[in-house]
């Protein structure tokens, strides 16, 4: 297996979640495209991990799916609170402190 | 070469539906549809760690992506009430900005990874479990050592009569595979000893004896780092995750 087969996949991967949080409105939708951009980064940290033989890239993987989910559920917090506050989650509204 | 080509179409196999999901993710108008989709690129990114023989990290993946955040996500889709059909509209200018933003971004990834990486192969005899890992040299003049791979577990190999020591150290520790994996394991120990001690050489250190690691299964080699070498980093994981749950109760109160 070549190792720039799952280095270009991570990559496609990072820039679909680019274009997600760039385009996107939503917040929710935003934050799942931050998921997949996560997820590139966790690809291609045990491919390298494989390829070395270091087991330091699946030990960084792990910590990076905790943070992945102590950001997620501290995210979808503030986006209920935007949503108590305006009944809206478009984010392009949020703009209150746009200079 | 069977096994590799065996391994790569699983590759594209895999990798197909988790581009398609991903760009659908990013495209649909339908909020449900967008997180199951999500589900569709998590399975594959856990199906692709169980190819790269890092089936602890698969397994957490499956638990803690699919089983936890998706569930937290369809959570936060219906506590706000998004509408659950077609939602906000397409503004073009947005997406067409991020999609320049984003296709400039992959063709320099792109061309860095070909150019840097070119046709590096992933060798799955030093991936694959159960291994034996030479990782690093005893100087015989100065008595210290080069260490190529982080590890506090080792054992040191004198040069002399190191087939038979490994052979040992690969029975001990591989108990209970079979005669022809530890007979992988230990060859393959004798080739990475080969490498070590020409690159030592080329360093102009003459090498004494050898620094092995051996590790049965995936989840012991990731648990013996976590908990030797990586156990700050576990601490302040721990104390992240109480303050996020901390910060998210607080902050979604009802007040």
């Amino acid at each position: 297996m070549l190792l720039n087969q799952f280095l270009l996949l991570g990559a496609i991967l990072f820039c679909t979640g680019v274009y997600g949080v760039l385009a996107r409105r939503n917040g929710v939708m935003v934050l799942m495209s931050v998921e997949l951009i996560l997820n590139a980064v966790n690809i291609n940290l045990v491919a390298f991990s494989a390829s070395t033989g270091a087991i330091a890239g699946q030990v960084f993987a792990l910590f990076v799916i905790a943070i992945a989910a102590a950001e997620v559920g501290v995210g979808l917090a503030i986006v209920l609170m935007i949503y108590r506050n305006r009944h809206s989650i478009d984010l392009s509204q949020a703009d209150l402190m746009k200079g | 070469m069977g096994d590799s080509t065996a391994q790569s179409v699983f590759f594209y196999i895999l990798a197909v539906p988790m581009v398609i999901g991903a760009i659908r993710v990013v495209t649909t108008r339908n909020i449900i549809r967008a997180a199951l989709w999500l589900v569709v690129v998590l399975g594959g990114v856990a199906a692709q760690f169980v190819l790269l023989v890092a089936e602890f990290t698969a397994v957490t993946q499956v638990l803690v992506y699919i089983g936890a955040i998706i569930v937290l996500f369809i959570f936060g889709i219906m506590l706000t009430r998004a509408p659950l059909g077609k939602s906000l509209e397409f503004h073009r200018n947005q997406a067409i900005g991020g999609l320049v933003v984003a296709v400039g971004l992959l063709a320099l990834l792109g061309y860095v990874l070909i150019d840097g990486f070119g046709d590096d192969q992933i060798n799955l005899e030093v991936a694959g479990l159960p291994s034996v890992q030479v990782v690093g040299v005893v100087d015989e003049g100065s008595g210290r050592y080069e260490q190529a791979v982080s590890s506090s577990r080792f054992d040191v190999l004198a040069n002399e009569d190191f087939e038979e020591q490994v052979a040992e150290l690969v029975g001990d520790a591989l108990a209970g595979s079979s005669a022809q994996d530890q007979l992988r394991a230990a060859s393959e120990a004798e080739r990475q000893r080969e490498v070590a001690l020409a690159e030592a050489e080329d360093d102009g250190v003459t090498a004494s004896s050898a620094f092995v690691i051996v590790e049965a299964s995936n989840t012991k080699a990731v648990s013996d780092a976590i908990f030797s070498d990586y156990i700050v980093p576990f601490e302040a994981i721990s104390v992240l995750l109480l303050a996020a749950l901390i910060g998210a109760v607080v902050l979604a109160r009802k007040d």
